[in-house]
C-alpha cells in the first residue's frame, strides 16, 4: 500500500479506536473512577483533539485516488447541506439536552425536548455527520472516504450508542424523551409526534447558524487551503 | 533551452502544462510540442478562467491523474496564462517513477 494511504488508515484507526474505547467500553468507567467525571472528560477531549489533528495531517498528505468523478451536483451537496448542519451545531450546543454528557437530569423537567431537539435529539452529532457525508460526496476520492467516512460513522453511529446508554441511565424518563423526539432529523415532526416551535428554537440561533455558514464558506480557503468548489 | 514536460528539481518536479478552460471535460489530454521546441502536457477543464477556478480545477485534476496530494501541487508560473508550470513537491525521483506509468499511456507520451 502507498505510504501516505497507510499513514491515513493508521491515524483513522487510532481516532475511531480511541473514541470507541473511551466512550463505549469498560475503560470509561474505570478511568472515571480514577480521574473523576471532570478529569475523565478532560483526558477524553485532549486525547481526541490530538489524534484528530494527526488524522487531519495524514488526510492532507494522502494521495488522491479518484473513486467517482467530481460533478456540478456533487460540488453542490455540501453547499446546500451545510446551512442545516451549522444551524444544528449552533442550536445544539446552546440548547439543554438530556442526551448530552452528564445532563440526564434534564429528561425529568417539564419539557425534555426544547427547541432544536424537536428536529433531532442529537443535533450536534447530526451536524458533524452531515458535514462529513456531504464532503465525502463532493470529494469522491479514497482518502476522503476514509477521513469523512470515519467521522460520519463515529458521529451517526454514536447517536445509536448514546441512545443505548441514555436509555439505561434515564430509565422511565427515556420514553418521555423518545415520544417527542427522533434520532433521524425531522422524523418525529413528520410523524406528527412533535411540533416545530420556531420561537423555541430561537431566531437568534438560526441567524447565528447561518452566520457561521457564511464565515466557513468565506474562510474555506484559509482553513483548508481549498476554495469552495461551486460551478 | 528546449525541454521535456517534466523537469526534476531539488525538492520536486516542475511540469509544463497547456490548459484549455471552458472545455467539455476535465481531462489530461496528452503531450504536445511547444512553439519553442519544448514539450508540454495538454489538459482541459470545464471551469472558466476566472477567480482562479480553472487553476484549482487543473490542480485537482492533476492530483487525481498522478495520485498525489492536492496540497503538494502549486502553479509556479503562468497562473493567468494558458501555458503554466506546475510544481509537485516531494522526492523528485520517486515522483518521476510514479508519474512515468501514467505518462506512457498518454497520446504523444
Amino acid at each position: 500500500m502507498d505510504k501516505g494511504l497507510l499513514s491515513l488508515v493508521i491515524a483513522g484507526v487510532a481516532f475511531c479506536g480511541s473514541h470507541i474505547l473511551l466512550s463505549s467500553t469498560r475503560l470509561r468507567g474505570s478511568l472515571r473512577d480514577q480521574l473523576g467525571e471532570r478529569g475523565f472528560l478532560v483526558v477524553y477531549s485532549l486525547t481526541s483533539l490530538v489524534i484528530f489533528a494527526w488524522f487531519v495531517a495524514a488526510y492532507s498528505a494522502a494521495p488522491t485516488i479518484g473513486l467517482w468523478p467530481r460533478r456540478q451536483w456533487t460540488a453542490l451537496v455540501p453547499v446546500s447541506v451545510m446551512p442545516l448542519a451549522t444551524i444544528l451545531l449552533v442550536a445544539g450546543y446552546s440548547t439543554r439536552n438530556p442526551t448530552a454528557v452528564g445532563m440526564e437530569r434534564l429528561a425529568r423537567v417539564d419539557d425534555p425536548a426544547p427547541g432544536i431537539l424537536s428536529v433531532t435529539r442529537h443535533p450536534v452529532m447530526w451536524a458533524i455527520g452531515l458535514w462529513a457525508v456531504s464532503h465525502l460526496i463532493a470529494n469522491g476520492d479514497l482518502s476522503s472516504v476514509l477521513f469523512f467516512g470515519s467521522l460520519a460513522a463515529l458521529s451517526l453511529g454514536g447517536t445509536v450508542l448514546i441512545d443505548r446508554k441514555k436509555q439505561l441511565a434515564l430509565g422511565s424518563n427515556w420514553p418521555r424523551l423518545t415520544e417527542v423526539t427522533s434520532n433521524l432529523p425531522f422524523a418525529a415532526l413528520l410523524a406528527g409526534r412533535t411540533k416545530l416551535r420556531w420561537r423555541d428554537i430561537g431566531m437568534l440561533r438560526i441567524a447565528a447558524g447561518l452566520l457561521l455558514y457564511a464565515v466557513l464558506y468565506l474562510a474555506h480557503p484559509k482553513i483548508t487551503g481549498l476554495p469552495v468548489m461551486v460551478p | 533551452m528546449p525541454s521535456g514536460p517534466i523537469v526534476p528539481t531539488r525538492d520536486g518536479l516542475r511540469v509544463a502544462i497547456r490548459l484549455s478552460p471552458r472545455a467539455k471535460y476535465d481531462r489530461l489530454l496528452g503531450i504536445a510540442s511547444t512553439a519553442e521546441g519544448g514539450r508540454t502536457f495538454k489538459a482541459s477543464v470545464t471551469a472558466r478562467a476566472r477567480d482562479g477556478r480553472a487553476n484549482e480545477a487543473l490542480l485537482q485534476l492533476l492530483a487525481r491523474a498522478w495520485r498525489v496530494a492536492r496540497r503538494d501541487l502549486s502553479i509556479v508560473v503562468g497562473a493567468a496564462s494558458r501555458n503554466k508550470i506546475v510544481r509537485i513537491a516531494g522526492e523528485p525521483y520517486q515522483l518521476l517513477a510514479k508519474l512515468s506509468d501514467e505518462i506512457t499511456n498518454l497520446p504523444g507520451g
